[in-house]
């Protein structure tokens, strides 16, 4: 009987520990689908700021990625009034140019992009895998997607979001966020409904953030603030090395 | 004493002529005494919102740089030794943590971003928190709770009143975000730079919230029961702190403590800083309220000197035979010239002793006004209210001012009574 109990007890920890690995790994896939380490990366986003009752704010910019030296441009293109202000970001430091003043100012990873419920770091490569660790992981279906639904738990106490719950199509891409804070309250909510193909990588469609704690009272009901995001015209075409440097930014913002 | 009652005599025979005279005076004198006494007050306003602000006169702060960048104190009975090795005579010790820039607090969807969120140990700061105005409810209960104080900037931007439920979102010192669900337990009147949008919680829970240990904090603050020994005790504790502790090299601003904080260093080190280190932002402005109100005394001065000069020019041109005779009789020239300085000299003395009466009646009217209708004025105003301010040192200036003033203007009127030739004189009218 007791070694039929151990038997049992191993074959269920065994079992937990494949599921494990086996999350593990599928996190590192849904990471290298969604990351460039071989080569650069360049897009067009618009960011389209819905707020209940007070209107919808847009902005475009490009974005120049080199994950294989953790470093990004952003520049504004629209509205007009914005233009040629931008992120340059290397290493872990973060720069924001405004070309009226001509002045860089240090921002942080973590902030806002531009007020939006997006965050500077989300313009980084993917780093589920290295960031969590799993802490539970299950089965939901999402729309018309089946999704393997992993709870995450950051790993170092530097990760933004200590808390992440993923919903991932059997294609191994994320479909759905929710990121919590350090007490687990619910802070935003990410939806990836569709994503384009380029090269053997995928990159978004379109990516909509649902703040959890800004927005309105419609009908009764909290409605949080949207943003919407579009990428277009994707490349991986290889960039100059000089585009990652403080004189491009002023120089191109001009 | 001849001389002492010839004035009075010149002056009670022509009360008439110097009644309007003293009265102008006299209401200088106290309008002077109401802008200086208004000002005294609006600056000891100013300073005793920033000393609550920042917690103190005088400041100890701690600062990490590996393995992250943090502010901190782990060594708080070591800082109350050197304290007490520095002798400093101080009314109150305070610890408090806190949280610049990038705090915000959510309400029903609506957010406020906050420019300073303080922990505070409510026991410790009681007194000094009497003099904030509330709008609303009060900081009763706030130790070791859940509650929150916020201006009445934030709450109208929030929506919320006295017993609503909030979240504060806070970063941890290590970058994480970490949320925390407070109730709004007062809410106080302050639209200035230091409070419009500067929220108070508990220091252990605002520690805990940012990821802090169980003790630590982030500033010790020190009121000094005499603020003016600031510098000398600023030195004092650096030296004792320096004998056990690491330090930054001396720094007297906010800015230059920035500067030391790009240096390469591994622990803890730790910085003293004083409350016009902090303050290079209201500087500009109570220097702009100490020039606004030198013009105007120099303006009142002109006023009250020409004056004096145009009451004493028409004065001598009609009593140049009373002069003539005096000068007639064996009076000197310096003796007709001292008359008329020692008359408006009494003058001057027994218009301050009138105008200091109205003006303290004015400052008292003045000083309890309730002023809400100005925007951002807020920085000046305790409870509500200007208040004022006086050191005897002040007073005894305006008043020496009045009286050179009154000197002044009787300088030309007593040279030329002095001048007057007894026969042309007395020829005069004969």
């Amino acid at each position: 009987m007791r070694q039929l109990a151990l038997i049992a007890g191993l074959l269920i920890l065994s079992s937990l520990l494949w599921a494990q690995a086996d999350s593990k790994d599928l996190l590192q896939k849904v990471d290298s689908l969604v990351s460039f380490p071989d080569s650069d990366f360049s897009a067009e986003y618009t960011f389209v700021e819905n707020k209940p009752g007070e209107g919808v704010d847009s902005t475009q910019a490009a974005i120049f990625r080199r994950d294989s030296e953790n470093k990004y441009l952003i520049l504004i293109l629209a509205p007009e009034g914005d233009r040629g202000k931008g992120y340059l970001k290397i290493g872990d430091n973060l720069w924001f140019y405004d070309p009226v003043p001509r002045k860089y100012v240090f921002t942080s990873s973590r902030d806002r992009f531009r007020n939006s419920n997006a965050r500077n770091s989300d313009f980084t490569e993917s780093s589920f895998a290295s960031d969590y660790d799993i802490e539970k992981a299950g089965q939901e279906e999402l729309g018309k997607f089946d999704c393997t639904v992993l709870e995450l738990k950051a790993n170092s106490n530097e990760v933004t979001f200590p808390f992440t719950k993923l919903w991932i199509s059997d294609d191994s891409l994320v479909r759905k966020s929710e990121n919590y804070s350090l007490s687990g309250q619910l802070l935003r909510t990410v939806l990836i409904p569709t994503y384009q193909g380029i090269g053997n990588r995928f990159v978004p469609r379109t990516i909509v953030i649902v703040d959890q704690l800004k927005g309105k009272e419609v009908n009764g009901k909290f409605v949080g603030d949207r943003t919407q995001i579009t990428i277009s015209k994707p490349s991986l075409a290889k960039l100059p090395d000089n585009l990652f440097t403080n004189a491009y930014l002023e120089k191109v913002s001009r | 004493m001849l001389s002492l009652l010839m004035t009075l005599n010149g002056i009670s025979y022509r009360w008439k002529r110097y009644v309007f005279l003293a009265l102008g005076l006299s209401l200088g004198f106290a309008l002077i005494l109401l802008l200086t006494g208004l000002a005294g007050g609006m600056k000891r306003n100013v300073t005793e919102a920033a000393a609550r602000h920042y917690g103190g006169d005088l400041f100890i702060l701690g600062h990490q740089q590996s393995p992250y960048y943090t502010p901190v104190i782990r060594d708080h009975a070591a800082l109350l030794v050197a304290l007490k090795e520095a002798g400093i005579r101080a009314s109150v010790i305070v610890r408090r943590t806190n949280f610049f820039e990038n705090g915000q607090v959510f309400f029903n969807g609506y957010s406020s971003r906050q420019k300073t969120v303080t922990g505070i140990d409510w026991t410790a700061e009681a007194a000094k928190f009497a003099g904030m105005e509330l709008a609303s409810g009060g900081f009763a209960g706030m130790q070791g709770s859940n509650g929150i104080l916020i201006s009445s900037v934030t709450a109208k931007q929030l929506g919320a009143r006295v017993g609503d439920d909030v979240i504060l979102e806070v970063d941890t010192v290590t970058g994480q975000r970490n949320t925390a669900s407070m109730i709004v337990k007062g809410i106080f009147k302050d639209a200035s730079i230091f409070g419009a949008y500067a929220s108070y919680v508990d220091l252990e829970l605002l520690s805990r919230l940012i990821g802090l240990a169980p003790g630590e904090y982030t500033t010790f603050g020190i009121y000094l029961l005499d603020p003016r020994t600031v510098s000398r005790d600023s030195r004092l504790l650096y030296d004792a702190l320096a004998r056990s502790l690491p330090m930054f090299a001396p720094v007297s601003t906010q800015q230059e403590l920035w500067v030391r904080l790009g240096e390469r260093w591994t622990g803890v080190k730790y910085a003293v800083l004083t409350l016009n280190g902090y303050l290079s932002e209201i500087k500009d402005l109570t220097s702009a309220m100490d020039a606004g109100l030198y013009l105007l005394l120099l303006l009142m001065l002109v006023i009250i000197t020409l004056g004096i000069g145009n009451t004493y020019r028409v004065m001598v041109h009609e009593r140049v035979r009373e002069f003539g005779t005096m000068r007639a009789i064996g009076m000197q020239r310096e003796g007709v010239s001292r008359l008329i300085l020692a008359e408006a000299l009494l003058l001057g003395v027994l218009c301050i002793a009138v105008g200091t009466i109205i003006g303290f009646a004015l400052l008292y009217i003045a000083g309890n006004l309730r002023i809400t209708r100005i925007p951002g004025f807020d920085i000046f105003l305790r409870k509500g209210r200007l208040g004022w301010h006086f050191s005897p040192v002040a007073y005894v200036a305006d008043a020496v001012l009045i009286l050179g003033a009154v000197l002044l203007g009787g300088l030309i009127p007593a040279h030329r009574a002095s001048s007057v030739e007894p026969a042309r004189a007395l020829r005069r009218d004969a």
